[in-house]
């Protein structure tokens, strides 16, 4: 099973949304990292065939997934961002009318949805009107319909938006639990919801792939970017303004920093090993508001 | 598919403005038939007038008691005796004046009207009438057919359209057959233009968010890269909203028609058509021209739904939708007639004007196609249909290729 993306590339008029973005999926969990706009939505329409590609085809398996028609269909899951409901129905409605829509009917469909809602933690609730819930279990019911028709490729756009805490983790195990034989692509803007799940990290700026890899990989590529400084509590404005600040701590001797920079930024900084969270600060450090990592330097 | 149509037409039953629109609709129906009903006034034989029910019944026994064929030996004695009776006579007060006209003109008025319409056509009073001499008002039915003649000449047909007219014009059933008609003209020239733009408005209110709505709240990104969430979804779609108008069009036309019924009395349903509408060259008797109004209207209906379907499709929002399609549906109701021949054609063929079946009924717009004439009815059957079929078709492939941004 194998998912292509072949130099895939969707414009709005004149912002470029997704930008020639090739790639190849098999089974495993597809971590896709970006900040906001970056393009992680578009991709996912398109993978989802409700948005045309301006130039560029997703292939499953080798075939272009538009000219599969309901093949397609039959192997996709999608919870989109924003998830949309009916706020009239109940839960266990809204499972059995997307059943149907999916082509799963009576018994079957009941027994589906039942099991879905107990996977999920909402068959207490699956009586209710979808109006009443709250944000995570909106989205705990939306990963539920995605996978209703146990599909092949499970698309989830930022699948923890909404979740607390708590939520998060269980949702983490649920993902790692209905990955098997599937590619399972999951977007979102925080590093640890797909740090420990997923098997392969894509980073995306400006709708291009900037960075691929196994999360451990990618840290051990990264690794001498990052760096620990302490220093007198009346320096750190300098270096916020200079530097990017992953963390930021106030001892009793001063302030201890870790700072991601391609070159060491001052002399007595001290190198530590990388995690993913500064690499994609290190990526993103512009758009987050601050300086760039590349570098910020103190002479 | 069915269970696809069950909770396509139950997410249109649960929308709160369905059930607003359609309670309205009926509040808005039986209160106008109060209107109505409070609306007729006759005077009773000692000189009251009465009002509501009670003038409704009054005249119901007074016209029942001269049902009948109209030939036209006693639509002549009539006029005379109009004339002899009620205009020559020397009155001594207002209150021997005011009996004369209940006695002798009252009861008559409604054949008056249609002798009035025969001879003197160019009035809208009985005035003229009073004087026309009653020993040339001999032919009714000759001289009625004749200003059908003289009219066909005055105005744009082809030789065609004007044979066929007349071809029709002279196969009506005559002598025509009376009786007291009140509650078949209220429902047919009042109760019917309401009671059916309300049905389109409410196809319009109902109908509007079907594919519109999944778009606004985003559901269209979950329905669409479902298995069956295009063709069959727009296929449960356009058979949902066909049952939910069917059933509201049935329960709206049965409490309308119901309602003129109870108050007003059938007396008269097998009256001719021409009771109503002199000039109409339609050979129907009234029972069927209001069986044929409803069944044409619910065509037309069906094709507002379609309209709306369209513009479902293509719109963002429901908002967006039902204003456009109300305002396309209903503003043609308020187009003053053009002088423009083509247009007046082509606007008695938009919903609004088509749902007005005492006008389509009456109308001598009628539309040649290469040697084929075809009458009003027909043409809206026709468009409607060829319209709307088309524009389900528009909407099917509209919303399956939606593109969600
Ligand atoms: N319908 C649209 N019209 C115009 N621009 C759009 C549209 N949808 C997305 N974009 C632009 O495309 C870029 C990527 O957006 P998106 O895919 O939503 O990013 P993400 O999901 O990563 O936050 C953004 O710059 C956004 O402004
Ligand atoms: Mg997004």
């Amino acid at each position: 099973m194998e998912l292509t993306f072949d130099r895939l590339t969707k414009k709005f008029h004149s912002t470029i949304a997704v930008d020639r973005f090739s790639y190849t999926m098999s089974n495993g969990v597809y971590g896709l990292l970006g900040a906001n706009g970056a393009g992680k939505t578009t991709l996912m329409r398109m993978i989802c065939t409700i948005l045309q590609p301006t130039s560029g085809e997703i292939l499953y398996n080798g075939n272009n997934i538009q000219s599969m028609g309901t093949k397609y269909c039959d192997i996709l899951g999608y919870l989109p961002q924003n998830f949309g409901y009916y706020p009239d129905f109940s839960a266990q409605d809204f499972m059995l009318y997307m059943a149907s829509l999916k082509g799963i009917y009576g018994r079957a469909a009941l027994e589906r949805a039942r099991a879905l809602l107990e996977i999920v933690g909402l068959s207490e609730v699956s009586g209710q009107k979808i109006r009443a819930f709250s944000g995570g279990m909106k989205q705990r019911l939306g990963i539920a319909q995605a996978v209703l028709n146990n599909p092949k490729v499970l698309v989830l756009d930022e699948p923890t938006a909404g979740l607390d805490p708590k939520e998060r983790i269980r949702f983490r195990n649920l993902i790692s639990d209905l990955s098997q034989d599937k590619i399972v692509i999951l977007s979102t803007h925080i590093v640890s919801d797909v740090e420990y799940i997923a098997d392969q990290i894509l980073m995306m700026k400006k709708g291009r792939l900037i960075l691929s890899g196994h999360p451990a990989e990618l840290v051990e590529r990264a690794s001498g970017v990052t760096w620990t400084l302490t220093v007198p509590e009346q320096e750190v404005s300098f270096y916020e303004k200079n530097a990017c600040i992953c963390n930021l701590r106030h001892t009793g001797s001063g302030a201890e920093l870790r700072i991601v920079s391609s070159q060491k930024p001052a002399p007595e900084a001290v190198s530590v090993p990388t995690n993913l969270e500064d690499l994609y600060l290190f990526y993103f450090a512009e758009e987050l508001g601050g300086v760039s990592s590349h570098s910020a330097r103190r002479m | 598919m069915k269970t696809l149509v069950y909770y396509e037409t139950k997410k249109i039953w649960k929308r709160k403005a369905t059930w607003i629109i359609f309670s309205l609709m009926l509040l808005c129906i039986i209160a106008i038939s109060f209107v109505f009903v409070s609306d007729q006034a006759y005077y009773g034989e000692d000189g009251a007038l009465l009002e509501g029910l009670d003038a409704i019944s009054e005249k119901r026994n007074h016209e029942h008691a001269l049902a009948g064929p109209l030939d036209s030996q006693r639509l002549q004695k009539i006029l005379q005796d109009y004339q002899e009776n009620y205009v020559n006579q020397n009155y001594d007060s207002n209150t021997d004046y005011q009996q004369s006209y209940i006695k002798n003109v009252q009861p008559y008025w409604k054949i008056l009207d249609l002798i009035r319409g025969v001879y003197t056509p160019y009035t809208d009073y009985l005035t003229d009438l009073a004087t026309f001499p009653y020993e040339q008002a001999g032919d009714f039915y000759e001289a009625r057919h004749n200003n059908v003649r003289a009219a066909l000449e005055s105005g744009s047909y082809t030789a065609a359209e004007k044979e066929n007219i007349l071809d029709r014009d002279s196969q009506i059933s005559i002598p025509f057959e009376f009786d007291h008609t009140k509650g078949w003209e209220t429902l047919l020239i009042r109760a019917f233009s309401l009671l059916f733009m309300l049905l389109a408005l409410a196809t319009c209110i109902m109908i509007s968010p079907i594919f519109s709505y999944e778009y606004q709240i985003g559901t269209d990104a979950i329905l669409l890269p479902a298995k069956q969430g295009r063709g069959a979804t727009a296929c449960a779609k356009i058979v949902a909203g066909w049952i939910v108008t069917s059933i509201v069009y049935l329960i709206t036309v049965f409490v309308g028609v119901g309602v003129i019924a109870a108050t007003f009395g059938v007396r008269g349903w097998n009256c001719d058509f021409q009771i109503l509408s002199l000039y109409s060259f339609y050979d129907l008797q009234i029972w069927q021209v209001v069986l044929y109004g409803i069944g044409i209207n619910y065509i037309v209906i069906l094709s507002v739904m379609a309209f709306t379907m369209l513009l479902s499709s293509i719109c963002k929002t429901p908002f967006t939708t039902v204003i456009i399609s109300t305002l396309c549906t209903v503003a043609p109701m308020f187009f003053p007639a053009s002088q423009n021949a083509v247009i007046n054609h082509f606007v008695a063929l938009l919903p609004a004007k088509a749902v007005m079946t005492y006008s389509v009924f009456s109308s001598y717009d009628v539309y040649s196609i290469g040697k084929l004439v075809i009458t009003l009815p027909y043409m809206i059957l026709l468009v409607a249909i060829i319209l709307g079929a088309l524009e389900l078709q528009i909407a099917r492939r509209k919303y399956c290729r939606h593109q969600v941004t």
